[in-house]
């Protein structure tokens, strides 16, 4: 049963935007001093604690663990947050630079389209439009992110794409569909 | 008609010259056609002589239902109103219009799925229609008035449930820009043929209800499946930024509700919060068409989303702006969709504070306030983007000029104004003078009047113009070939969304094309925007489709604006959504049980139907180069890139005539006048249609 409340609280983040890691779930646990029950000493050869996240990971359909760089586990429930946003989540660890290089790639190469910078400022990127200007100057001085490049459309928002899957002239129109061209073809 | 739900079983036939008030029945006379423009279409073949004009008191005008309307079924609130296109040129031929709202539903309640008005009132009348009983009433004390006061006295009379169908001014004038207006903001064009029949308005009022044939159990799982594919408007069915339980998501979705995002002039304000596809009671909170056409302010002036009968979306968005009340003295609240949203804006190029500043909400509450008042039609965004043509290039000055030309407030335009609307449109609905009245006309005869060049709106890429008066809607921009195609059917703009409902969902195209193979028999039968390919049979049988299941929603009353569910926000079925929802309701809620396959056959006579009606109407069977016409813009590039290079949407001709070509055996018409054949007609159960266009030398 205890393992089912930690779930649950593994839910509840999901269904928050919140991605939980095992120090995050140790400290739930401290903090609710949820016991743990012998089958969840049995599930794992761990440490207590480990051993009632492992249970509840292991024995939820829905708790999902995706690792971090270092192969952290981080968890989330599938029925309320996609592995695609958990990925999103888990770039942000990455730091900035990262985390928007990846979107926009990730953007230019699967839809395909450019990203209007001003979506960083929502949730979960939630970047001040200072913040956003600033990362886009750094990335263009480092080669690592030399693929990254900018756009500005007929209407003056700025687009970001990765020259690795768009070319200038086709992401230039796009972001032009997009900003300009649907809402003057309804 | 007993074993039959859905219908219900009488269509009204009013004679305006007359007086004389008849009812039909539905079903024996109409069921081959179903309803709406199938029913509209097959009245105009067997009683409206070709060479009727728009206003001859011999055109007829038939505002029609289809089974589902009034009942659950969602998106089922549409009304199509079918008669010779007043501002088709150069000659009035077939054309619809499609109006959401309530009247649909309260007309079925009412005891009639059809109203067919013919004939022409010696006087102003409006018609009263309640519980099966319809009665014409002296309408000499609401000519002149707007549709509001319209809707109200008529409301005062009938009871406040009522729902008026009225024409303004606009239409009383007889402007073909014009439009019918029930239930506030929802809108059809055909103003003009109301007004030409001296008919002011219809008072609907019904307490009836619509039979289901099919077992409840059985209807209401049909319904709670269809809800259940249902994106937002538009068919997005992924929202605009990232959530938690969204895979994906696209910035140009009008899927827009998020934790945080308020509709701010409610009180209190509300949270339109996350908006989980299983959650079926959040659906209204996900679209904010709104925030869509004025931007991000807009959140703070929504008070509400607002919609048709049985339609979850609400997409026509109420917004409170208080500063217009006092600096215009018009209402402050307004509420609208789509193009009608910025029906005041687009008259301008800028504002002082730019084009999503609050003086561009002042000038779209200015433009709602008139165009729906005064019954005004934008032909899709013609009618502005004419103005701003006729004024920047100097048109309006050397075909007006003098001081009619200056007695407009040029200044207050080009400051970006919105009191400039003061003086343009209440005119505009009076034909009060030269500019006016050309401008009322459309686009085809104010060129004609001006003595214009159809090519030099053709040659300007910008205006969007396409034919016979009208501009493009969801052309190559959208769907490459199949857009074009579908852009040639029709002698208005073609309001088709199938296609673009489909290639504007938001997902990635690698979805999209997995999507596609099931329903076109290929991946090939799409691309992604801006990078398209050379054409395959399966764009052609995309178009064929999308054209069809446009015909069989306006015939069984479903929103094309909306369907078809050829996709779906849910992640467990693959984003599939089901193209087998049509056969599936019409059969529950009527009984007559149809498959896909012979629903579309239905769908393909009245498309067949209408093009039949073209050729009547035209005089020619060379449909092909005729009416099938291509705008040159189609085939150029401004940064000259060849066709089928990634960022362009120019076409290639041989490819867009090979297209032509493929459609046209898809459909059974001859490749080389685009006509119908013989066999083709046969086939679809329209041997009569053949045997009088065989008559007249007009069959392929």
């Amino acid at each position: 049963m205890e393992a089912v409340e930690l779930a649950e609280f593994i839910r509840e983040s999901s269904r928050a935007g919140i991605l939980l890691s095992s120090a995050d779930l140790e400290a739930e646990i401290a903090e609710r001093e949820l016991p743990v029950s012998d089958r969840a000493k049995e599930l794992v050869q761990a440490p207590v604690v480990s051993a009632l996240i492992q249970e509840a990971a292991l024995g939820m359909d829905d708790i999902q663990i995706i690792q971090d760089d270092s192969g952290g586990p981080w968890y989330y429930s599938q029925r309320f947050m996609t592995a695609s946003y958990a990925r999103v989540l888990l770039l942000k660890g990455r730091g900035a630079l990262e985390m928007m290089a990846e979107v926009i790639r990730e953007h230019s190469r699967v839809y395909p389209r450019p990203v209007p910078i001003a979506l960083f400022r929502c949730a979960p990127f939630s970047l001040s439009e200072d913040e956003i200007e600033l990362h886009l100057k750094e990335m263009a001085g480092k080669s690592s992110y030399r693929d990254i490049a900018r756009l500005v459309t007929s209407i003056g928002n700025a687009f970001a794409y990765s020259t690795d899957h768009l070319e200038p002239g086709y992401a230039a129109m796009l972001a032009e569909w997009a900003d300009a061209g649907q809402v003057q073809n309804p | 008609m007993a074993q039959y739900g859905g219908w219900t079983g009488k269509v009204l036939r009013v004679d305006l010259s007359s007086g004389r008030i008849a009812t039909e029945e539905t079903v024996e006379k109409y069921k081959d056609y179903i309803g709406g423009t199938g029913l509209g279409y097959k009245v105009l073949w067997d009683e409206v002589a070709p060479e009727t004009k728009a206003f001859d008191p011999e055109n007829k005008i038939i505002f029609a239902t289809g089974p589902l309307a009034g009942t659950s079924a969602p998106c089922s609130g549409r009304t199509a109103m079918t008669t010779l296109w007043p501002t088709c040129w150069p000659k009035n031929l077939v054309g619809s219009g499609h109006m959401g709202g309530h009247f649909a539903a309260e007309l079925k309640y009412a005891g009639f799925d059809a109203i067919i008005l013919e004939g022409r009132a010696d006087h102003p009348v409006w018609l009263a229609i309640a519980d099966g009983k319809a009665e014409i009433k002296d309408a000499r004390g609401l000519w002149g008035q707007g549709i509001r006061r319209t809707a109200y006295e008529i409301s005062r009379e009938m009871g406040p449930e009522a729902v008026v169908a009225a024409i303004g001014e606009a239409g009383e004038n007889m402007v073909p820009m014009s439009v019918i207006i029930n239930s506030v903001s929802h809108s059809g064009a055909g103003g003009a043929v109301m007004g030409s029949k001296n008919l002011k308005a219809i008072g609907v009022r019904g307490s009836g209800s619509i039979r289901i044939a099919g077992n409840k159990e059985e209807w209401e799982k049909a319904v709670k499946h269809h809800l259940s594919l249902i994106g937002a408007n538009n068919q997005g069915v992924v929202p605009n930024s990232p959530q938690p339980w969204a895979e994906y998501f696209s910035p140009t979705s009008r899927w827009v509700a998020l934790r945080g995002r308020q509709w701010g002039a409610a009180n209190p304000p509300i949270d339109t919060g996350s908006c989980e596809p299983e959650n079926l009671n959040r659906m209204a909170y996900r679209t904010n068409n709104a925030v869509y056409f004025l931007g991000e302010k807009a959140w703070k002036y929504t008070v509400r989303g607002n919609g048709c009968t049985a339609c979850p979306i609400r997409c026509h968005a109420m917004i409170k702006v208080p500063a217009v009340a006092s600096k215009y003295g018009i209402p402050e609240i307004g509420q609208s969709t789509c193009v009608r949203l910025v029906f005041g804006k687009r008259f301008f190029r800028n504002f002082p504070d730019g084009l999503l500043g609050e003086t561009s909400i002042e000038a779209c509450m200015a433009g709602m306030h008139f165009a729906d008042d005064l019954g005004l039609w934008d032909n899709y965004g013609q009618l502005q983007r004419d103005f701003q043509k006729c004024y920047y290039e100097g048109i309006f000055k050397s075909k007006v000029g003098g001081k009619e030309y200056e007695s407009y407030s040029w200044d207050k335009l080009e400051k970006g104004d919105p009191a400039f609307l003061f003086e343009l449109l209440p005119r505009i609905a009076r034909k009060d003078g030269e500019l006016a009245t050309a401008l009322g006309l459309g686009t085809g005869y104010m060129l004609e009047r001006w003595g214009i060049a159809e090519a030099d709106w053709w040659r300007d890429p910008t205006m969007h113009y396409w034919k016979f008066g009208h501009p493009k809607h969801h052309s190559n921009e959208d769907a490459g070939q199949c857009g074009v195609i579908i852009n040639t059917q029709y002698n208005r703009d073609a309001q088709c969304h199938s296609h673009t409902n489909f290639t504007r969902n938001g997902l990635p195209i690698e979805v999209q094309k997995k999507l596609a193979a099931e329903i076109w028999g290929s991946e090939d039968a799409v691309d992604s925007a801006g990078a398209f390919t050379p054409m395959n049979v399966y764009k052609a049988k995309m178009a064929k489709w999308a054209l069809l299941r446009k015909e069989l929603h306006d015939t069984i009353s479903l929103c094309n604006w909306m369907g078809p569910w050829s996709s779906s926000p849910l992640k467990e079925r693959g984003y599939k959504g089901d193209d087998t929802l049509e056969s599936l309701l019409y059969s529950q809620v009527t009984g007559d049980k149809k498959s896909p396959g012979e629903l579309d056959e239905v769908a393909e006579r009245i498309f067949t139907l209408h093009r039949a009606l073209t050729i009547r109407g035209m005089g020619t069977k060379e449909m092909r180069t005729k009416h099938d016409i291509i705008p040159d813009w189609v085939y150029g590039d401004d940064k000259d890139r060849i066709p089928f290079t990634k960022g362009t949407i120019q076409m290639d001709k041989g490819d867009i005539q090979k297209a032509m070509g493929m459609f046209y055996e898809e459909v059974g018409w001859d490749e080389e006048t685009g006509a119908p054949t013989r066999e083709t007609y046969r086939r679809l159960g329209l041997p009569d249609v053949a045997e009088e266009l065989g008559k007249k030398g007009l069959i392929a």
